[in-house]
């Protein structure tokens, strides 16, 4: 943080629990279900991380990172991917412009990346060079703009979406920029009274609205709470040995992952691993992580980053298989 | 004083209590599958036994297999020994009880003064008194089964073993030519081969039958002779002398118990083998004696017997002690009267027998004897009191040692199974003796010195008189002296002399066999081996004086010396006690306890169970043949023997 940057307010953890719950609340205003989706983008939110959703189109997910963004108080902005989108229509660019007195010099036209909650809809439909461009944006925080960087509004974070069935004319995300993602967030069609509930609500005349229940500093105070949780040795230790179970060439890796996996988790899984349960454990009413913590943020924290080999690919394992199973084949 | 929310205390303490109920439950458990184990591996090893030994399992072996029990108790102690860390158990407690880490986490930042760590111990401490009992329970679902199973086991396989025979197989026969009872193994085997193809079952059993009968006695065979080796393996015989060949008993058959069959090896074939075994042996005097002493060592009535013994004569000593001090101390005890004959006995017979060994260690004696005569004993001091008492258990205790080496000489004297070749010196034995006896006398001992006045006894000057060095020259009158330094003269030739220094007991000098091997203790009769008439003289007043003495070996002696034993059985009886060594003690308490020790041993041997026949029988002839009174036996050597003949009668 910056010296500039205005003070943090205090927040207990209690207060991090009602903050966080009223946001829950004011989303699901909106979005029907999707309650892990919602906690774990709002755990994105509140760590500075960025969201993979993954799921069909028409589930509501562009909506629901809109009612994140209303909710958090936060500018928001929405990016659909295209083959044809170039990376200056994602960062912005220098126009030539004439001033008032017919002077020409360049002014910079920023992009829609210059926003607090940026939507990447369909990200793997641009192709790779457009891709790279988010890179810089969701890991530094900062685009380069003609020589020129500049620093994305704080708090920032990317929720970007793919679509799993759609795959012709598409460039699957490099496993670099798969990394750069805090959490990897599979949207599940809607069972029936969720179903009975979206039509009830958006067929009305009557639209139901977000309420802004939190703003940027506080959402900044709550990811830092986050990081003051405590964590014992033997959950880090745990955290770090399922990361290095992801990796086919050790010693010690399950079978499941010597067989389908071709290339394992980075320590920023770790990173994400032990972040996300930190906020875990604040939500669960604790100020200490735990085996459990780390377990159950493995999947959306792993999945990811854990990359098929062709073995894998062939015979369709999910990712969500091999997280399962090198959760089992770890002792605590 | 109210606590601090925030204090680790709590949580330590909850750490703790983890800590011991999971080292209890792992004990616990350790106990159950060590348990388990020690049972399986009994029944095993019982088994092993049941099937590997000739004898089966049997109640001795109980207490090696219930060892196998040990492994429970040992387990218990490895798990509740095993270092088992504090943070360790936090964070079982944490799993178990389903506290998110929290006890562990606060215990590894129990120094953390951030407010974030004193939130979280708050946390911990709320949940920290937690049930630790039923979280560490002992799993005995788990346990029972496995420990009930074994338990069975071992009790089934133990109980069956030490009632029914599981088919024992006989020992491991050696590799080499095969003997005729694994021949005819063979060839019943074979034979049973075929009926079993022709279907004949009735063949087959009694086939069975027949080798069961033939493996048995294979068996008892190889057990008798294990028993035997071992038997020799308790007291290793004398390497110079034969070792004979040992049979064990043969088992005495029962009247129609089996058949008698050409073509197999009955029990009754194996007696006549080991009857005419028996026949062959030819055991020699030395070797008799040599079993003998190897059956007093290795049985429990032979040490019994010799506990006895032992205990008779230190009771014997402890009342003569007792009466002299009393007559020390107090006038007119009869007890010391006693005493004072038998020093005065013990003390003609050392003026005869041989004990130069004894008598070059009396200075100690003697000098006690100056003591007690510049001591005055009839002083009022308890000390004086004390040291006489422990001068006369000094002299006692010689007394002691002096009988037994004259005896033993004596015997080999009256033998005369080694004629001397060399010259006998005369020593002065009595010199110590009487110089302790005159401080004695002169100390408060008047009824000693009393005694031996009215019993017309040379006095001690002339009994024991003589320089070292002149005892050749003396022969066995008297005269004699040195203590362990052979003179040069000749052997006695003076007949009247002889019979001037053996007339009288107690006035003889020890000879000192100055032969070849120098300071040989050997008894001033032992002349009589080599014909020279004047030890025989020796000889016989050694014998008169042992005659005196009273009891019944004493009477025996005294028939020798008037010639009514035979030379020969005289010999054998001498050579026997002589080489038994029950000559220990004192003399007329020795003979007494030689008569009692022959009935009893032959009481007690005859009631020894473990005793096997052989030894019985070599026991029950042993006793017979040196039993006082008893008829002669063969002599040990012909040579030897017909050396023997040529000399002379007492």
């Amino acid at each position: 943080m910056n010296a500039t940057d205005p003070p943090l307010p205090d927040l207990t953890p209690d207060q991090f629990r009602a903050v966080f719950a009223r946001l829950e609340s004011s989303i699901h205003q909106v979005v029907v279900g999707m309650d892990d989706v919602v906690r774990g983008c709002l755990m994105g939110a509140v760590a500075g991380g960025n969201i993979l959703l993954e799921g069909v189109p028409g589930l509501g997910k562009t909506l629901l990172v809109k009612s994140i963004g209303d909710a958090l108080s936060l500018s928001f902005s929405r990016i659909q991917f295209t083959p044809d989108l170039m990376p200056a229509d994602i960062t912005g660019t220098k126009l030539v412009v004439e001033d008032e007195h017919g002077r020409k010099q360049f002014q910079l036209h920023e992009g829609p990346v210059f926003h607090n909650v940026v939507l990447a809809d369909e990200v793997n439909r641009a192709t790779p060079k457009t891709q790279s461009a988010m890179l810089e944006a969701m890991q530094e925080r900062q685009v380069t703009i003609l020589g020129e960087t500049l620093q994305l509004p704080k708090p920032f974070f990317v929720v970007a979406t793919q679509n799993p069935l759609e795959m012709d004319g598409t460039y699957p995300l490099p496993e670099a920029q798969l990394d750069r993602f805090f959490l990897k967030l599979e949207v599940e069609f809607p069972g029936l009274d969720a179903l009975r509930t979206i039509l009830d609500r958006t067929t009305k005349s009557s639209a139901p609205s977000v309420e802004a229940v939190c703003d940027g500093p506080t959402l900044l105070a709550m990811g830092k709470l986050a990081r003051d949780v405590m964590v014992s040795q033997s959950v880090t230790d745990y955290a770090i040995k399922l990361v290095l179970a992801t990796h086919p060439e050790l010693d010690g890796a399950p079978e499941i992952t010597k067989r389908y996996v071709r290339y394992g988790a980075s320590p920023r899984g770790a990173q994400a691993l032990l972040l996300a349960a930190k906020i875990r454990a604040l939500l669960e009413g604790r100020v200490n992580a735990s085996h459990e913590d780390v377990t159950a943020i493995a999947r959306p924290a792993l999945r990811h980053r854990v990359i098929l080999n062709f073995e894998g690919e062939a015979e369709g394992i999910p990712a969500d298989h091999v997280v399962d199973q090198i959760l089992s084949a770890v002792s605590r | 004083m109210t606590r601090d929310p925030a204090s680790i205390e709590p949580i330590a303490a909850a750490a703790r209590r983890a800590l011991r109920a999971w080292k209890r439950s792992r004990a616990v458990r350790g106990l159950g599958w060590g348990l388990a184990a020690g049972l399986l591996a009994l029944a095993v090893h019982g088994l092993v036994i049941e099937l590997r030994t000739v004898d089966g399992l049997r109640v001795e072996h109980l207490p090696p297999l219930l060892a196998w029990l040990l492994l429970g108790p040992v387990a218990a102690l490895g798990a509740w020994l095993a270092p088992l860390p504090t943070a360790r158990a936090a964070r079982e407690l944490d799993r178990r009880a389903g506290l998110d880490d929290r006890i562990s986490t606060a215990l590894e930042f129990a120094d953390d003064p951030s407010p974030i760590a004193r939130l979280q111990r708050i946390d911990a401490a709320s949940v920290a008194d937690v049930a630790v009992a039923p979280l560490f329970p002992v799993p005995w679902r788990r346990l029972g089964p496995p420990l009930l199973v074994a338990l069975l086991l071992a009790l089934v396989t133990v109980g069956v073993s030490l009632t029914f025979d599981l088919g024992r197989r006989p020992p491991p026969v050696a590799d080499g030519p095969s003997t005729p009872a694994e021949d005819l193994l063979a060839a019943i085997e074979s034979e049973r081969d075929l009926l079993l193809e022709a279907g004949d079952k009735e063949g087959v059993r009694l086939l069975d039958d027949m080798a069961r009968e033939v493996r048995r006695i294979e068996a008892r065979r190889e057990e008798l002779k294990r028993r035997v080796a071992e038997r020799k393996r308790v007291t290793p015989p004398d390497p110079d002398a034969p070792e004979p060949e040992l049979l064990p008993p043969p088992p005495t058959p029962k009247a129609g118990e089996q058949k008698k069959r050409t073509d197999l090896i009955t029990a009754e074939d194996l007696d006549a083998l080991e009857a005419q075994l028996a026949e062959q042996i030819q055991l020699t005097d030395t070797q008799m004696g040599d079993l003998t002493s190897q059956l007093f060592s290795s049985t429990r009535a032979a040490k019994k017997l010799n506990e006895e013994f032992h205990h008779h004569v230190e009771h014997e000593m402890d009342a003569t002690i007792k009466s002299q001090n009393a007559s020390q101390y107090g006038a007119g005890n009869t007890n010391m009267g006693k005493m004072n004959e038998k020093m005065s006995g013990m003390d003609m017979l050392g003026a005869q027998g041989a004990t130069s060994d004894r008598l070059s260690d009396t200075g100690d004696i003697e000098s006690q004897g100056q003591d007690m005569v510049t001591r005055d004993l009839s002083a009022e001091s308890q000390a004086a009191h004390d040291g006489a008492h422990d001068q006369q258990h000094s002299f006692n205790e010689f007394l002691k040692d002096f009988v037994k080496d004259m005896q033993g000489t004596a015997a080999e004297a009256a033998m005369g199974k080694k004629p001397k070749k060399g010259r006998e010196v005369q020593t002065n034995t009595g010199q110590g003796m009487a110089d302790k006896r005159d401080a004695m006398a002169e100390s408060g001992f008047q009824e000693m010195d009393g005694s031996k006045r009215a019993s017309g006894e040379a006095p001690p000057e002339e009994m024991m008189g003589g320089e070292p060095g002149e005892a050749g020259d003396g022969g066995a009158g008297g005269e004699g002296s040195g203590n362990g330094e052979p003179g040069d003269g000749p052997p006695p030739e003076n007949l009247d002399n002889l019979q001037q220094g053996s007339g009288e007991p107690g006035e003889n000098a020890v000879a000192i066999k100055a032969g070849e091997s120098g300071g040989q203790t050997s008894a001033g009769a032992s002349g009589a081996g080599s014909g020279d008439p004047g030890a025989a003289g020796a000889r016989a007043g050694h014998i008169e004086g042992l005659a005196k003495m009273g009891g019944p070996l004493d009477k025996v002696l005294g028939a020798m010396g008037e010639g009514a034993i035979p030379q020969e059985e005289r010999e054998q009886i001498f050579d026997r006690i002589a080489r038994h060594k029950v000559q220990g003690g004192l003399a007329s308490e020795a003979d007494d306890v030689l008569l009692d020790y022959f009935a009893q041993a032959e009481e007690l041997i005859e009631g020894e169970e473990a005793l096997s026949p052989l030894f019985r029988d070599f026991a029950t002839l042993y006793f017979d043949s040196i039993r006082p009174g008893s008829g002669p036996s063969a002599p040990d050597d012909p040579a030897e023997a017909d050396e023997r003949d040529r000399s002379p009668a007492p």
